[in-house]
């Protein structure tokens, strides 16, 4: 009954609030007025002035051409070799015929046309695109602590060693092709990319990079002699020397690395530009410095830096001279779709959602949860898109397995495989996902569904926990705990979304119906994430504790930090001798697709013990005018800045 | 002289209590706050280096420590430099935002005092008509109505709706100002109207009042220079301590409108646990309401003889 209860209670209270805009908004503006500015900007009709494009014409005035010169040759027999070339032409037109298709049944299977990119004949090529951006660290600088967290900049001026394939998520050359010399070699052939400064692309740029992303780079001795009045200190010092013996360029197109232990998940922790590896320029860096880097960015990205306004905006522009790292629908053209994307800080949702709705604003894809999404659905004047495991929204509690004891002196009862498997049997995850994400979302595991080797739907359903609260109350039973257990859940409902409050509670409701009697105990995330909660292992309370957003590329980092018995993570898988050796085999394992075998026997192993209290992993949302075609990009979602390069404006 | 004795005391009390105000701001967000949180990513840092990022930033030093250095860099002029990217002055960012917050707020009051002061008078002066109760409807409105939500409505009705004006920013100068203007000065407006209205009241039953209309005085001498004079004292208070709440409230205006002002930094230095930021602007904002407050002193002392004339 208390369940009806919280539901009915759950719907009153989001219907309340977005009614209240709502019927304001409609009584006011009146459903004329809305539609109205529904209508959206009228494209430019400016010229095609594109490389690609011109090439694309030249490439069919060719085709014309020698379709006449086909019809001459019917007519001539003496240019049998202009036939042959023709005939070559028809073979490749044939090819590229059946690769459309090919996109085309893509796209059926993702159940939206919008999925793929749209002929550039379609498309303003000479567009803007406006993105809303929630917020603004003020520095551009990715590699500095307090500027890194920029995402749409350094996802546009820079790129990274390896790219993703946003097909299924795997590494693909970008900067750099990689080769294992042996196991724990590593040489990496450079492309000559340009710079956006005009300078080529050396391999003395990636030790650099690496250096400084490290905070060991020699020209301002790891930050301490550096030039900003701010300071300096490394953002991301794990990408640094403690990943290796050795990092050198060996000429300027060959970079090489030697590892101290094999690390089959090297490349993928350490390389990915879609996630926070930049490459910036030596001679730039140490000519400018770091505070001027820090204000106006420079790399090989496929976006130039125009300028920044604090709080207000970022400008791109195109970078013409673009390389194009991998052979990919999305990537039909070498550059990004549009001339010029704008990144708008708006940390209001409504405000942003306002600004799509007036057409100031044409992408929402940060901050826009599937419920404020609801009201564009059926709206031709805006396209929804809802694209599972996108990285930013996996909940799963973790128990505390590292205290033997809870406070009373008795055991800790989540070391009992029983005890959690019951607590995974109590959740309703269905219902969540029916009531506060539209139906569309998953069950969670250890890491978000985009990670490569994550388990397959039917290997997935195999280890499911379904809702089954009698199977629930006698595991707890079997556990011999009849009476329940009082336990404490930490969480932040300051990170992962408005939608964690409502989930803590729905999912505290779901534990105390088989006696788990959890007390929802909210932090700061700033105190959350400190050894004296989340990352004491022996300090932090006994207790249970949220975990969100476990967007990390590869297994191996989130094993790092929370599963491994030197991770850092208060909360942590039992150090099982199966799931440590699946842990140690995948990381050995070089060849890429045993690997992925070996990780997903690790994930379904996981599931099996029930390490944690899996929860939901919720679809991420993009809300875009209807007048950008947004392609839909693969497990990574917006962590792969794909999506941005790719969108596109469509003529009107 | 006993005026800059006066002056002086009022300067010297409003040192302190901005120096508390910042000493209680200064603390506070040290115990709450946790920079390496949330400038390092958390689950990807080891000890060590997030040791050595407080190191950087100076908190591993005893927090005596640190507000000694605070004061004497403060006592120096350094205000310190933001912690967000960047590498400006604390006081360079609040100086570029400080502007914006100022237009607002000066956009706010003068809307407010347009509207307030002529509907307080005439509401008065038609005591119990439908003038009267319809000023006292919008009075009761507008008290009641939050700003955030005001705001949206604004934006939903004008801007979307309409399209009159952009829904946020401020890159269309004044287009951008008008709304979160309206929404700022609205709830000032119905306040100052009410004070303005019941002083009207009381002012026109007073003994000079009717000695005037006996002297023969057109009644809009007796109004404007008897009547509005008199009812406007307490008005002006309410307008040193207005001041103090635009600045502070446009905060949540700021939010709404995507508003590039002081309000906004101030948030996003708290979440961002940017401490230097955080005092500096706290310490603007409360010299600028402690300044403000001073003013009306000082300018009550210009428009009543009675506090001129008696002891301070």
């Amino acid at each position: 009954m208390s369940e009806r209860n919280y539901w009915q209670r759950m719907r009153r209270n989001r219907m309340t609030r977005r009614s209240l805009l709502q019927a304001s908004a409609r009584a006011g503006v009146g459903a004329a007025g809305l539609a109205l500015v529904g209508c959206g900007d009228d494209d430019d009709d400016g010229q095609q002035t594109v490389a690609q494009v011109q090439q694309q014409d030249q490439q069919q005035q060719q085709a014309m051409q020698q379709q006449a010169q086909q019809q001459d040759q019917q007519q001539d027999q003496q240019q049998a070799m202009q036939q042959q070339q023709a005939d070559q032409q028809a073979q490749a037109a044939t090819q590229q015929e059946a690769v459309a298709e090919d996109i085309a049944e893509g796209a059926g299977e993702t159940e939206t046309e919008w999925s793929m990119p749209l002929p550039l004949d379609q498309v303003d090529l000479d567009a803007e695109v406006v993105i809303a951006v929630p917020s603004d660290a003020g520095g551009l600088d990715h590699h500095r602590a307090g500027s890194a967290q920029n995402y749409i900049s350094h996802g546009a001026v820079y790129s990274g060693p390896l790219d993703r394939d946003p097909r299924d998520n795997s590494m693909v050359a970008g900067l750099a092709t990689p080769e294992w010399i042996d196991p724990v070699t590593l040489r990496l052939d450079i492309i000559p990319a340009k710079f956006h400064d005009g300078s080529t692309l050396v391999a003395g740029d990636m030790v650099f990079s690496y250096d400084r992303m490290g905070g060991i780079a020699d020209y301002h001795q790891g930050g301490e002699t550096s030039d900003h009045p701010g300071g300096w200190s490394a953002a991301y010092p794990n990408r640094g020397a403690l990943n290796w013996v050795r990092n050198e360029a060996t000429d300027d197109r060959t970079w090489s690395i030697e590892l101290p232990a094999p690390d089959a998940g090297f490349l993928t922790v350490n390389m990915d530009g879609a996630g926070e590896v930049t490459i910036h320029s030596q001679a730039d860096t140490e000519g400018r410095g770091d505070l001027a880097l820090d204000q106006v960015p420079m790399g090989t990205g496929p976006y130039r830096f125009v300028s920044h306004t604090d709080d207000e905006n970022f400008i791109f522009e195109r970078f013409e001279d673009h390389y194009n790292p991998i052979d990919h629908p999305l990537r039909v053209s070498h550059v990004p779709h549009h001339k010029r994307l704008i990144g708008l800080v708006r940390p209001e949702l409504q405000s942003r959602l306002a600004g799509l709705e007036a057409g100031e604003i044409d992408v929402i894809s940060e901050g826009v949860g599937v419920n404020a999404a609801k009201p564009y659905i059926d709206d031709p004047n805006y396209t929804v898109q809802f694209q599972p495991g996108a990285g930013w929204s996996v909940h799963n509690i973790y128990p505390n397995l590292w205290q033997e004891t809870m406070p009373d002196g008795s055991p800790n009862p989540f070391l009992d495989i029983r005890v959690r498997q019951a607590a995974n049997y109590a959740i309703n995850r269905q219902a969540i996902i029916d009531n506060l994400f539209l139906g569309v979302g998953d069950m969670s595991m250890l890491v978000y569904s985009g990670v490569p080797g994550y388990p397959s739907p039917e290997q997935k359903a195999e280890v499911a926990f379904d809702y089954n609260l009698e199977k629930a109350k006698q595991l707890m039973a079997d556990a011999g705990y009849e009476d329940g257990i009082d336990v404490p859940l930490f969480y932040t409902p300051d990170w992962g979304g408005d939608v964690v409050a409502d989930l803590v509670l729905i999912v505290t409701q779901d534990l105390n119906a088989i006696g788990i009697r959890a007390t929802p105990m909210p932090q700061l995330g700033s105190e959350y994430f400190t050894p004296e909660y989340s990352m004491g292992r022996e300090t932090a309370p006994w207790g249970l504790y949220w975990f969100y957003a476990n967007a990390v590329p590869d297994i191996g980092s989130m094993w790092e930090c929370c599963g491994d018995a030197n991770g850092f993570f208060t909360v942590s898988p039992p150090q099982d001798p199966r799931l440590q050796e699946l842990y140690l085999a995948q990381r050995a394992e070089q060849d890429y697709e045993r690997r992925l075998q070996i990780i997903s026997e690790l994930l379904l192993e996981h599931t099996r013990q029930a390490t944690f209290i899996f929860i939901v992993e919720p679809p991420d949302t993009v809300v875009t005018r209807g007048d950008i075609n947004y392609p839909k990009g693969g497990p990574l979602g917006n962590l792969n800045f794909l999506m941005t390069y790719a969108i596109q404006r469509i003529k009107t | 002289m006993q005026f800059w004795n006066y002056l002086i005391i009022r300067l010297i009390q409003a040192i302190f209590v901005t120096l508390l105000v910042v000493t209680i701001v200064f603390f506070v967000s040290r115990s709450v706050g946790n920079p390496e949180a949330t400038m390092l990513p958390p689950l990807a840092t080891s000890a060590e280096d997030k040791e050595r990022f407080r190191e950087l930033l100076g908190l591993n030093d005893p927090i005596y420590v640190q507000y000694g250095n605070f004061l004497l860099d403060l006592a120096q002029g350094d205000f310190g430099t933001s912690w967000r990217g960047g590498g400006t002055s604390t006081l360079d960012s609040i100086a570029d935002r400080a502007l914006n917050t100022i237009k607002l707020g000066a956009a706010g009051m003068v809307f407010a005092l347009a509207l307030a002061v002529p509907l307080g008078i005439i509401a008065a002066l038609k005591r119990g008509t439908s003038v009267d109760w319809l000023a006292r409807f919008v009075a009761v409105i507008g008290q009641a109505t939050p700003s955030f939500w005001l705001g949206l409505m604004m934006i939903f009705f004008f801007a979307v709706g309409l399209g009159w004006f952009p829904t946020g920013g401020a890159k269309e100068g004044f287009r951008s100002l008008i709304l979160p203007a309206l929404a700022l000065g609205l709830f000032e407006m119905v306040a100052i109207m009410r004070l303005t209205r019941s002083g009207m009241i009381e002012v026109m039953d007073t003994d000079f009042v009717r000695t005037a209309r006996a002297k023969g005085l057109s009644e809009r001498a007796v109004i404007w220079r008897h009547g509005v004079r008199h009812a406007l004292l307490p008005v002006i208070t309410m307008l040193g301590l207005s001041l103090g709440r635009l600045i502070g409230g446009t905060v949540i205006i700021e939010m709404v409108f995507a508003w590039p002002g002081i309000g906004r930094l101030i948030i996003d230095s708290i979440l961002k646990n940017d401490f230097p930021m955080v005092q500096a602007s706290i310490i603007v904002l409360a010299a600028s309401i402690a300044l403000a407050n001073l003013l009306v002193d000082v300018s009550y002392r210009a428009i009543d003889p009675r506090i001129r004339a008696g002891a301070v």
